[in-house]
């Protein structure tokens, strides 16, 4: 059941852990399971379908994976020469594949076009900066760099074959552990495939680099035929994480063994900050290398790309479509905090996974309720346990919006039709989204061709992220207007030239889809009236044509929200739980020993005050409340009393009425007491509140302060 | 014996034309090899201790390649010499040390099929890395080995010792350690006995430690080690480094070749432009590594104008001298362009020597003040300015520059209250502003309060607040403390961008950061996010 296992790759941050042995086949194994899951999370138990939070889990999952499939990987035929050759591509790294290249073509040409003239052959360094905001990125390279040839076989020359060592901050504490795991990483592949015992004394050390040029010497001269030497190419990940001191003599033992071993460093800069190479290093270190410095392209343009290319495409339709809520969060998380692909990911994953959540959801696929027959679902749906789900149902299908006025009766009078009804409501959705893509990309097309003849006004102060958002929202009518505004103002060539680029922009869409039916007929209505019409009453054609967007926009580009059940395929305005991504633990920590009726499962469920009486709270929170009541320095044995009185008083008055205890017991009541004190005074202790200095006997330290309660 | 010296001064001069300014320590150095030297010579070159090494790497490698025996095949006092130059940065450990040494003495290149097997000394399974004992009994076989070879008999056994004892000086070692200032952090027991090799090995070997400290901070203490034969190398004259330079002018000397930046024709030429070139640097840099760098760097774009007026001729045409001095003129500025970008390596040669227009240098600290705003998230923009403000600003000024409740505003706005009379001038010396003193260190508590004020009011509109947060302030406090900020900060002092002066582990109180931001690249991110920063710096005064 765990998605990195089976489904996606294994480098993605979100992993679920199941709780049961899903690969049991008894039955009452999967019921123990699906109790324990639904106990363990369920924000909608009261309206929730029995069993419904597996189904939708797996809902969730494929959901998921589709959306994941379209931005990773895809599919593309490349047909070169005769051969045609599979490659597995993905939205981000085609966006990556051009600097991918070029840092192959720049390594495989680090000992090519040498200057003349410089004092010393320089350790060609290539630096990628921004690395981490895409973990592939790293990996295209090296698997570029180990297959090359297959790859360039149309270059005159054959690129020189690449040998790869991956070096890790954690291998490297020191000089001889870092020049260790450079050595061994490629001595390791023996070069003419037998491997020699090397005697552990006698022999060379295997942290010498001396070995290396021994292993390479015989490396080049077991090459045939007219192929250039091979290259070493070292990747340095993590590359602020490394000591700076071993690095420099890493670069400084590498740099006197070149040309001889034509080693070549690839730096992984995680952060995005080119200059790190020239703050950290000193002149004399810099001075031995060349570097060439990359930037893996982030930023707004790509989180653009990567939404566009799904859920504002017209090839895919994915099972939830994103609403603005998330997209403005997704937005702005990208910009304020990482701009990396794997966050933006994300927070498209815990998207879905919230938007599962709800009980509907389990339509959103099929109407089957994870069942394997439509007979099965009704059945299940008719079962009287579920009857909170069904009332929710019936009464999110037919709200009074729904109604309309003069209906009398329900509009379907058994759960068969219900489930047909909710079948024709996903039918009218994803035919409105289509259209509704469909008229953002002719508004967006439009909006282009007026920009490049040259109306700089047509410019809007939204980036295309803003606009996405705005045209969930419905918000684009000004926009929209602007821009209808704008064609009636067009003379007729220029008219001619937008109609045949949206001409162009229908023709490249799949031939098969109905809604571009509608656009075609308006552009052949435009294109008609051109044709025929003369100088005189061509504005006549624009102004038309105008006409027909305006009424296009209108109807199309509408706000989902009004469809009907569209919370089952749309999140809509749903916030992002942003507390996930970005949370502040020391103050959830704080307020959840203030306020620990606002986490604590509610047992008694009265009306939470704001403040609850002390003997109410548990133990930890009632030493942290005597805890922010004392000075900098607490008294242990001060605060082991007011506690033993606070349990006191919970004691009397949970035992109300109860006799006094013997002697005997008020004995084992104080150890009680102690020991319950003490285990609170560890937890504080493990979260880190208190500190322990050996300054004042009997005495801890605060270490939280000013807690506004 | 004549001609043996005659070969000693050919050689002389051959490595004093490729160092020109050496000749001193050249001779020097040839006389202590070849004749009765001190066991141990300190090299102490402050300077260019690169080109020293590779001076006297040359300079020993070739005294060794001597064949003394084609010159006077009876005399026993021409040695030949057996080097190893050694890296004290490459040698981390003792036994790399001994492996290495030992392997180069003996020429001995280990075999990959053989398992990469060391010098063996003449017998298997003998190692000479275990220790220093094994070290110094191994360059004792060694030295037999070598002696015995150099008399040109076959090693039989029982005649071994008494040829090598008659042949005993007949072989010289010689052992060379470049960067020896390492020595002592790496390999602190080894250095004195390498101060006394000869000694300890009873074979003649002269140990030169070449290094860019004195020899008195290396010197172990207890006077355990003996003292030196110092050499001391001056720093090259701008004569020297102008002579190194034209020497190294990159040409295949074919004189009728079509023209290209590289025909020897060009030779005066360049002689010329190192001329100019060295008369302008001079000032920052005299070494004539880094010097060369930059002449290669240049060069291409700076002959390019010539080559193109020659374009079609496939002989080399004189260059009129109106032509060279006018070239010269026009190039001048772009040389400290050139510096400035190559000296710290912000660009290296190649590029520097592809890009077209190369007169305008000074373009390429804007673009690198762009490049990094532009990589910035925006919290991070934030917090470089609230770390910016935080170590340019005194602290006590804190409550006057940021504080936003009325009653502080009340109060600034009434004023007033006693001036302190103007200070006489020329009793205190005048304050520098904080931004020309450095940035001063702060903890990150108080930067988390400047970036709080920041956040509040210059950013506050363009985020989307729930409505759970009610107080005024509450979001924003609550944004402070949230994982993303706090790495934000991690990160940015990871870059460097922020400087931790604490140490890491040092938990009591809050951490001590300092700003790694300059003046220019705050007031470019504030112009990027709206920051009014000058009406925010506290100017003194």
């Amino acid at each position: 059941m765990s998605l990195a296992h089976d489904d996606v790759d294994a480098t993605q941050p979100v992993v679920y852990i199941p709780c049961g042995d899903e690969t049991s086949t008894e039955d009452d194994a999967e019921n123990d399971t699906d109790e324990i899951l639904a106990e363990e999370y369920s924000p909608f138990r009261e309206r929730d379908l029995p069993g419904g939070y597996v189904t939708r889990f797996d809902l969730y999952r494929a959901a998921w994976k589709k959306c994941f499939d379209r931005m990773e990987v895809r599919s593309i035929f490349r047909s070169l020469g005769a051969r045609v050759e599979t490659r597995v591509q993905h939205i981000v790294s085609a966006l990556h594949a051009p600097l991918v290249d070029e840092i192959v073509r720049s390594v495989h040409r680090a000992y090519d076009d040498i200057l003349p003239g410089l004092p010393r052959v320089e350790l060609p360094v290539i630096a990628i900066s921004g690395s981490s905001t895409s973990k592939g990125f790293l990996a295209d390279v090296a698997s570029r760099l180990e297959t090359n040839h297959a790859e360039d076989a149309e270059d005159d020359d054959p690129p020189p074959g690449s040998h790869i060592t991956h070096l890790y901050p954690s291998d490297c504490p020191n000089i001889m552990s870092t020049m260790k795991a450079l050595v061994t990483g490629f001595v390791n592949h023996p070069p003419n495939g037998k491997d020699v015992q090397r005697k552990p004394v006698t022999s060379l050390a295997s942290y010498d680099i001396e070995l290396l040029k021994v292993w390479y010497g015989v490396l080049r001269d077991s090459a045939e035929g007219p192929e250039p030497p091979p290259q070493l190419v070292v990747f340095l990940h993590d590359f602020e994480q490394f000591d700076e001191s071993v690095v420099q003599d890493m670069f400084y033992i590498c740099s006197s063994y070149v040309p001889q071993l034509p080693l070549i460093v690839v730096v992984a800069l995680s952060s995005l900050f080119p200059s790190f190479l020239h703050t950290t290093y000193p002149q004399s270190i810099l001075s031995l290398l060349r570097v060439d410095t990359f930037t893996v392209p982030s930023g707004p343009t790509l989180l653009e790309r990567v939404i566009a290319e799904t859920f504002f495409d017209l090839r895919f339709e994915p099972d939830v479509m994103v609403g603005p809520a998330a997209l403005d969060y997704l937005t702005d998380f990208f910009c304020r905090h990482a701009s990396s692909v794997e966050g933006a990911l994300l927070i498209l994953q815990l998207t879905h996974f919230k938007h599962f959540d709800e009980p509907l959801t389990v339509f959103v696929h099929d109407e089957l309720l994870g069942t394997s027959s439509a007979e099965l679902a009704t059945e299940k749906l008719s079962d009287p346990k579920g009857i909170a789900f069904l009332t929710s149902l019936v009464s999110w299908s037919f709200g009074h919006q729904e109604l309309a006025p003069n209906q009398v009766g329900w509009p379907v009078n058994d759960v068969a039709g219900l489930l047909a009804s909710i079948a024709k409501a996903r039918a009218d959705f994803r035919y409105r989204l289509r259209r509704f893509k469909l008229a953002f990309g002719v508004l967006l097309r439009v909006r282009k061709v007026i920009l490049n003849l040259g109306y700089r006004t047509a410019e809007v102060d939204k980036t295309p992220l803003e606009m996405m958002s705005a045209s969930l929202r419905g918000g684009l009518a000004r926009e929209g207007k602007y821009l209808v505004m704008m064609t009636k103002k067009l003379s007729v060539e220029k008219t001619q030239i937008l109609l045949q680029d949206l001409q162009s922009f229908l023709d490249e869409l799949p031939g098969h889809m109905d809604e571009t039916q509608e656009v075609r007929q308006g552009l052949a209505a435009s294109a008609e009236l051109l044709e025929g019409a003369e100088g005189a009453i061509s504005t006549g054609v624009a102004d038309e044509f105008g006409d027909w967007l305006a009424g296009y926009f209108q109807e199309h580009i509408i706000n989902l929200e009004d469809l009907r059940l569209w919370e089952i395929w749309y999140t809509g305005p749903t916030p992002f739980p942003s507390d996930m991504l970005n949370p502040a633990p020391r103050a959830s920590v704080v307020s959840a020993l203030l306020q620990p009726q606002s986490f604590l499962p509610a047992s008694h469920n009265d009306a939470t005050p704001e403040r609850l009486p002390i003997w109410k709270l548990p133990d930890a929170s009632i030493l942290f409340r005597r805890y922010l009541e004392a000075g900098r320095m607490i008294n242990v044995y001060d605060w082991y009393d007011s506690f033993s009185q606070a349990v006191e008083s919970q004691r009397s008055h949970l035992s109300r009425g109860g006799g006094e205890g013997s002697g005997a017991d008020e004995e084992e009541w104080k150890m009680h007491v102690q020991a319950r004190f003490m285990r609170a005074l560890h937890t504080l202790d493990l979260i880190g509140l208190i500190k322990h200095t050996g300054r004042k006997a009997d005495h801890v330290m605060r270490t939280v302060f000013d807690i506004p309660e | 014996m004549a001609s043996y010296l005659e070969q000693l001064e050919y050689l002389t001069k051959e490595i004093s034309d490729s160092f020109p300014g050496n000749d001193f320590l050249i001779s020097q150095l040839i006389t202590l090899v070849t004749t009765c030297p001190p066991t141990f010579t300190y090299v102490h070159d402050p300077y260019t201790t690169g080109v020293t090494a590779s001076l006297v790497n040359a300079l020993i490698s070739s005294l060794s390649a001597v064949d003394a025996k084609s010159f006077v095949p009876e005399d026993d006092a021409i040695p030949t010499i057996a080097s190893a130059q050694v890296n004290a940065v490459a040698c981390f450990t003792a036994r790399l040390f001994y492996d290495t040494t030992l392997n180069r003495l003996a020429k001995w290149h280990p075999l990959w099929d053989d398992g990469c097997e060391n010098w063996p000394g003449g017998f298997t399974g003998v190692r000479y890395n275990d220790s220093l004992d094994g070290f110094l009994h191994g360059l004792r076989v060694l030295h037999a080995q070598l002696s015995d070879d150099e008399a040109g008999r076959t090693p039989q056994r029982s005649r071994l010792k008494v040829k090598a004892q008659v042949r005993k000086n007949t072989v010289k070692m010689v052992l060379i350690i470049e960067r020896a200032e390492r020595i002592k952090d790496s390999l602190p027991e080894l250095l004195v006995p390498l101060t006394r090799l000869a000694e300890l090995s009873k074979v003649d070997i002269h140990t030169i430690l070449i290094s860019q400290s004195p020899w008195e901070e290396l010197k172990p203490l207890m006077g355990a080690a003996v003292d030196p034969f110092h050499l001391s190398v001056r720093p090259p004259s701008q004569e020297d480094t102008r002579r190194i330079l034209v020497s190294r002018f990159p040409t295949d000397g074919d004189i009728s070749a079509a023209p290209h930046a590289y025909h020897p024709a060009l030779l005066q030429f360049y002689a010329q432009y190192v001329d100019a070139l060295c008369s302008i640097c001079a000032p920052f840099t005299r070494d004539p590594h880094e010097l060369s760098y930059v002449a290669a760097a240049q060069w291409p774009s700076f002959v390019a104008p010539v080559l193109d007026a020659q374009r079609d001729a496939n002989q080399f045409h004189p260059i009129p001298e109106d032509v060279r001095m006018r070239l010269l003129r026009v190039f001048l500025p772009s040389f400290t362009a050139a510096l400035e970008a190559l000296l710290p390596r912000r660009m290296h040669a190649r590029t520097w020597s592809q890009t077209p227009d190369v007169t305008d240098g000074p373009a390429s600290d804007e673009k690198g003040v762009e490049m990094t705003i532009s990589s910035l998230s925006t919290l991070q923009k934030y917090i470089l300015l609230a770390a910016f403000l935080a170590s340019s600003n005194p602290p006590r000024t804190d409550m006057r520059m940021f504080a936003r409740s009325r009653e502080t505003r009340s109060r600034r706005r009434r004023g007033g209250g006693t001036r302190k009379a103007p200070q006489r001038s020329g009793s205190t010396p005048a304050k520098v502003p904080q931004r020309l003193a450095g940035p001063a260190s702060f903890p990150l508590d108080r930067m988390s309060a400047i970036l709080a004020v920041l956040l509040e009011e210059y950013d506050l509109e363009s985020r989307v607040i729930s409505k759970e947060f009610t107080q005024l302030g509450e979001y924003t406090e609550m944004e402070l403390v949230r994982v993303h900020t706090s790495g934000a900060i991690t990160e940015l002092s990871a870059a460097h961008l922020l400087l931790r002066v604490s140490p890491p582990d040092r938990l009591d109180g809050p951490p001590m950061y300092k700003c790694g931001i300059s003046y220019d690249v705050a007031l470019a991110l504030g112009r990027d996010l709206r920051v009014p920063m000058l009406d925010l710096i506290w100017e003194a005064g």
